[in-house]
């Protein structure tokens, strides 16, 4: 059964009249295909949306905006009692495309990864990497020394070592009674 | 007509994979000698990174280390583990002439085409 081709307001129109109608036509009309330009809309949003789910950036970076940088780059945070390290994954970039920052307790990862292919050589048949411009912060908590940090790469995995400080020793305060 | 269609890891994989396999982000270009596939697999080392051509099915696996346990974990998004993912090459590819390199996390594939799939003009005879 060919697939008329109807915009939005026609089909609207459609359904109102035979509402008027019939009710069992009613029925016939609302189980119809949607006509092509409404369900390429549907999946549009889907695809959006899915989009939109699998580009992890989190509620703790209210400042990951994404509509201000391009993708956000994955990563974990461990610690022992001597360190805390920011591990974020990072494949194909070079020492170069990539910042690590800090201010006022917040370690900042951004750079940029070019894309590699040529416009005009290369077809796509699939691109799933992320592109462009990346940025990403992370709330450092107390008791981190940023000037001691130590970064380094390795098989694609950007590693932030950032030693503790020596935790104040609680100190006895004396009471004097007069 | 794609060149290479895409395998689920759970539904008809080859190879049966452990419910803890994740895929990774590829890129596949093309140009006219082949094609190239370009995938991301951070913190997988040289190593674990296994990759078979088994009639059409080309199959890519690798594993990531884990932490330590006297670390303890603040945050975590990485999927540590193992990456899994099945591709289906067309019959256009000269699998016996497959490269493969893995720098920095990223692994590229090189699949090039048999001769005869290769573009070729033809010369307008007189």
């Amino acid at each position: 059964m060919a697939c008329q081709k109807l915009g939005e307001d026609q089909l609207l129109k459609r359904v109102e009249r035979t509402k008027k109608t019939k009710g069992m036509n009613m029925k016939l009309l609302t189980t119809h295909r949607y006509p092509e330009s409404v369900s390429n809309r549907f999946s549009d949003l889907e695809q959006e949306i899915n989009r939109f789910f699998s580009n992890p950036f989190t509620l703790l970076d209210g400042a990951a905006i994404r509509s201000k940088w391009n993708w956000s780059p994955s990563l974990d945070v461990v610690e022992n009692k001597d360190e805390l390290k920011v591990s974020a994954e990072l494949p194909g970039m070079s020492k170069d495309d990539v910042n690590v920052t800090f201010e006022d307790g917040v370690l900042e990862l951004s750079g940029e990864r070019k894309s590699e292919h040529e416009e005009n050589k290369d077809n796509v048949h699939f691109s799933e990497r992320s592109y462009g411009t990346f940025h990403r912060r992370i709330n450092l908590p107390q008791g981190v020394d940023p000037s001691k940090a130590k970064a380094s790469y390795k098989d694609g995995v950007l590693t932030v070592t950032l030693p503790k400080v020596e935790e104040q020793k609680p100190r006895k305060i004396e009471v004097n009674v007069k | 007509m794609s060149a290479t269609k895409e395998i689920k890891n759970t539904g008809d994989s080859v190879v049966s994979a452990p419910e803890h396999y994740r895929s990774f982000r590829a890129d596949l270009l093309r140009n006219g000698d082949g094609y190239k596939l370009v995938g991301e697999l951070p913190g997988v080392t040289r190593e674990s990174l296994k990759v078979t051509i088994d009639e059409d099915v080309l199959t890519v696996e690798g594993s990531t280390s884990g932490y330590s346990d006297e670390l303890s974990v603040v945050r975590k998004e990485l999927p540590r583990g193992h990456y899994l993912r099945q591709f289906r090459l067309s019959d256009s590819i000269d699998t016996q002439s497959v490269r493969a390199r893995l720098e920095n996390g990223i692994l590229v594939l090189d699949l090039p085409k048999k001769e005869m799939f290769r573009p070729m003009s033809i010369k307008i005879e007189d």
